[in-house]
């Protein structure tokens, strides 16, 4: 069992992102630089790292909007709510994109004449990328915000019981700290997943010359025509996992401990 | 007295309209985002009416992508199965030596973007060549680089989905019976299909949806292992991309079909194991 596990994971990860490590030598610390260094490329990440933190930020808001209101609230058709917050995690994020250049190049939600987005290239500001990332991504944070809601909820109506105190302010109190480790690490993963989406951004891309452009597109464009270009901006995404999944517990824990501070001021959060 | 009832009575509507604001923000949000795109998705991908998405269901082009997409997911799938399980057993286990290196590279292959893995994949079959760009030149055959690449984009899904079924059935096993299966002897492997196998099958279930759904739609991934166009079998994600194809629209249409039928197996699996 063990030998299986420990063979899968080495030939499907260990194995590949130490070749693209070692592709990364090859080519050489200065072609890597200089690839990182050109406009195209230099555009292309800001772009990607300003889209994937505005998703970040708008889902941690709505997700525990979303999240609480799942827990807290009693609402006609809140299971029905609840089954469908995982749907558009499982739609392929490229039919999300088509689904938005639908609603946002027709300009009215399902009327007038669909045109295929290749056909008629209509260049439409960067933002218009944040539509399918919200999309595609839209569950994550609810989903690891929600239980820890539900454990904070019980534990507070515990501690409540246990001093005797009326459950309501003390749970309101408590209600963010207990809550934050998970809003951070649900903010972390999408901002993951929105910074290296290719499929759900292909069809809302601008391809005017001198654009700037996803990562994930110019990657995708390099793979054939530009060996060190691709290399660069794969270790680079490489790194930026390295770092998120390495951090992704230091965060939590930071948050944790943020939270911590404020819950001993009781009241500050009322 | 009666100040202080009126008081609370006060608190508790204005927690009602509170609480009604808050459900109307997040069930508009929700259907601005999700249901108005699909729904115009639907209708714009069939401008002619179904009758004539039956008729493009019979199209090669519309045929040939779809089996491409159905047997590159049902590989990466079976792979996920047949070795992620065995990861996700040995994550759920507490002592072993290099079971935090496993979680770390499980939790590394879900940070990765799966354009970066293709991309990767591609490195490690041929260094030096370019898959996409002639065939004689491409060591790695493209079903398997798709296919690979595909289970790569969906492994961690699997595995994270499978372990918190395998962890409850853990702590509900007694200490006398050890989990069977994780311990890796004969008489494990017996017990791993007596007790293991039956004990997690609804969310084994819904892991297999949730990796196949993945697998359909790895368009990144795909993307990342042979460039920017193709030469090989194209999957359907990257058929319906193409400019100009026939029964394009009705490509999309069938991936969005089969995203909604995976989701429902994925939550008739969950609410089963609920019920369990």
């Amino acid at each position: 069992m063990r030998a299986l596990a420990v063979g899968y994971v080495a030939a499907l990860v260990a194995i590949p992102l130490g070749a693209l490590a070692i592709a990364g030598i090859r080519e050489g610390p200065r072609a890597i630089l200089s690839a990182l260094g050109r406009a195209e490329i230099r555009d292309a990440l800001a772009l990607t790292l300003a889209i994937a933190a505005a998703v970040a930020v708008v889902n941690a808001l709505i997700g525990t909007l979303t999240a609480f209101v799942l827990v807290r609230c009693r609402f006609p058709g809140r299971r029905v709510f609840d089954a469908l917050i995982d749907l558009p995690g499982m739609i392929p994020p490229f039919v999300a994109g088509v689904a938005m250049s639908v609603v946002l190049g027709s300009g009215l939600v399902g009327l007038g004449p669909f045109r295929w987005p290749a056909d008629a290239p209509r260049p439409l500001p960067p933002i218009v990328l944040l539509a399918p990332l919200l999309f595609v991504t839209y569950p994550i944070v609810v989903r690891t915000v929600e239980p820890a809601l539900r454990l904070a909820d019980r534990e507070a109506e515990n501690d409540a019981r246990a001093v005797g105190a009326g459950a309501g302010p003390i749970r309101r109190r408590n209600l963010l700290p207990a809550i934050l480790p998970a809003v951070v690490s649900g903010a972390l993963a999408t901002l993951a997943r929105a910074a290296g989406e290719f499929g759900a951004v292909i069809l809302l891309v601008d391809w005017r010359a001198g654009a700037a452009r996803p990562a994930a597109v110019v990657l995708a464009d390099s793979v054939n025509a530009d060996r060190a270009g691709a290399t660069a901006l794969a270790l680079l995404a490489l790194a930026a996992a390295l770092v998120v999944a390495a951090h992704a517990t230091a965060a939590v824990r930071a948050a944790r401990w943020i939270g911590g501070d404020r819950g001993a001021h009781p009241g500050s959060l009322a | 007295m009666s100040a202080a009832r009126a008081t609370a009575g006060d608190r508790s509507l204005r927690r009602r309209l509170r609480d009604a604001a808050l459900v109307a923000a997040a069930l508009v949000y929700f259907a601005a985002l999700v249901i108005v795109p699909l729904v115009a998705l639907a209708r714009a991908m069939a401008p002619d009416g179904f009758g004539r998405v039956i008729a493009d269901v019979s199209l090669l082009t519309v045929v040939s992508p779809l089996v491409v997409t159905l047997v590159i997911a049902t590989l990466a799938t079976a792979a996920n199965v047949v070795f992620g399980t065995a990861v996700a057993c040995v994550l759920v286990r507490e002592e072993t030596p290099g079971r935090r290196i496993l979680d770390a590279l499980v939790t590394l292959s879900f940070f990765v973007a799966p354009i970066v893995a293709g991309y990767a994949i591609l490195l490690a079959a041929a260094p030096d060549s370019r898959v996409g760009a002639g065939a004689d030149a491409a060591p790695l055959p493209p079903w398997l680089g798709l296919s690979a690449a595909a289970a790569f984009a969906s492994f961690p899904l699997f595995v994270r989905a499978l372990e918190p079924s395998l962890a409850r059935l853990r702590s509900e096993a007694d200490d006398t019976t050890r989990i069977p299966g994780a311990s890796g002897a004969a008489s494990g492997w017996a017990g791993f299909w007596r007790v293991t196998v039956p004990g997690v099958r609804w969310g084994f279930a819904r892991a297999v949806a949730l990796s196949f759904a993945c697998a359909c739609g790895a368009l990144g991934a795909f993307v990342g292992v042979t460039g920017a166009a193709p030469t090989g079998p194209r999957a359907a994600t990257y058929a319906a991309l193409e400019a100009n194809r026939p029964g394009a629209r009705t490509l999309v249409l069938l991936l969005l079909a089969l995203a909604i039928a995976l989701f429902a197996v994925a939550r008739w699996a969950a609410s089963l194991e609920q019920k369990d």
